[in-house]
């Protein structure tokens, strides 16, 4: 008797209509660290890190002063090959999901870059799951000297999210916009140049294997001449 | 030493299953930082989760926090707004509780529930503090795993 009714109560809570959340933003009861919709640029200093962290922050921005590629080891090293797999296992999916509109951004135009043209090798859904679309997606090309380039945009503005970028690793800009361009090195076959930065609520990633000059100089020229 | 399950009451097997089963399947979704909320899963899991399963495990250190707040209550025992957080985590970090609708055998409480989460991440290879925004949820979001 306790199985059957408690089996009832899931087909009574699972079977009932959904129902509605009043509101999907509400104040959080806490204090944030970022401004819904924006980007604030602060000094490790200035910032509410716990102090190892900010001892952590420190030696970063020496290590990429001290070095254009950063060695370091290999477990902060995207594996490309599983995110590719990753990627081309969810593309079907996504297409699907933009159609019904499930994932609430517009993915960014590359016409005017050096991946126009170039084959999307697959896509994954990402950010936040809100009123049942996602904030974010993620898209792997296939770049004609880079390989590998992925592409993350995630809306922080849309479910009222914000960046807090730190001043002392800042090292580019995007049409005016500051932005972080890293190249980092693990074992010979383990390496990764990206590029962060945050134009108007959105959060951009671009990422790829390739370490040199050529890489930096092409994940810049991607996201200057991205239009949304 | 084997442990005797014959005093555990099957319906409370067959819960923890279900539990089980639905974790597994919080496990299986997509790449990339993902944040979520639901809420009345199987009738009594509420719970936020940001979460990596991008192959960069060790790098990003997630965080959520989790509010729940009760849309209905057919009894006793009450059932009162609460908050919750978790934090400090590579991959995953879920804040959540699997209690909020149970009551006693004897006077259980059937409670409707609404979620909202709070996700944020921060990124130690670019120092920079990620708030993804807000979620929420008044059903599992079965349909979209």
């Amino acid at each position: 008797m306790k199985i059957r009714a408690f089996s009832m109560l899931w087909l009574f809570v699972l079977g009932s209509p959904a129902l509605a959340v009043q509101d999907a933003q509400i104040d959080p009861p806490f204090k944030r660290a970022s401004v819904p919709g924006k980007l604030i640029v602060k000094s490790i200093d200035e910032q509410d890190l716990s102090p190892s962290v900010k001892e952590n922050a420190r030696a970063q921005v020496r290590l990429m002063k001290e070095h254009k590629v950063m060695p370091v080891s290999d477990h902060r090293i995207p594996d490309f090959a599983g995110m590719e797999s990753e990627h081309r296992a969810h593309k079907a999916q996504v297409a699907q999901l933009l159609a019904e509109k499930k994932i609430n951004i517009s993915p960014a135009n590359v016409d005017a870059t050096s991946l126009r043209g170039e084959s999307v090798l697959g896509a994954i859904p990402s950010g936040v799951l809100m009123k049942e679309s996602w904030t974010g997606l993620s898209r792997m090309f296939n770049h004609p000297h880079l390989g590998r380039v992925i592409l993350e945009e995630t809306d922080l503005a849309k479910a009222g999210g914000g960046a807090v970028f730190t001043k002392e690793m800042i090292n580019a800009d995007v049409n005016g916009e500051p932005a972080v361009l890293l190249s980092m090195q693990g074992s010979p076959k383990r390496s990764e140049t990206s590029l962060m930065w945050f134009s108007n609520g959105v959060l951009y990633l671009l990422r790829t294997p390739k370490v040199d000059d050529r890489a930096r100089d092409e994940l810049l020229n991607i996201a200057q001449h991205l239009s949304k | 030493m084997r442990v005797k399950l014959k005093f555990v009451p099957k319906w409370i097997l067959m819960q923890l299953s279900a539990f089980t089963l639905i974790l597994c399947f919080s496990q299986s979704v997509f790449a990339s930082i993902s944040a979520f909320s639901r809420a009345n899963c199987l009738g009594f899991v509420n719970e936020s989760i940001t979460w990596e399963a991008s192959g960069v495990f060790g790098n990003n250190v997630l965080y959520v926090q989790s509010y729940h707040v009760p849309i209905s209550s057919s009894s006793a025992g009450g059932a009162f707004p609460h908050f919750l957080s978790d934090g400090g985590s590579n991959w995953r970090a879920r804040a959540g509780d699997q209690g909020d609708t149970f009551g006693t055998l004897s006077c259980p409480r059937i409670s409707s529930w609404n979620v909202y989460g709070w996700h944020s991440y921060y990124d130690p290879d670019r120092s920079a503090t990620i708030d993804l925004g807000s979620s929420s949820a008044s059903d599992c979001n079965l349909s979209e795993w």
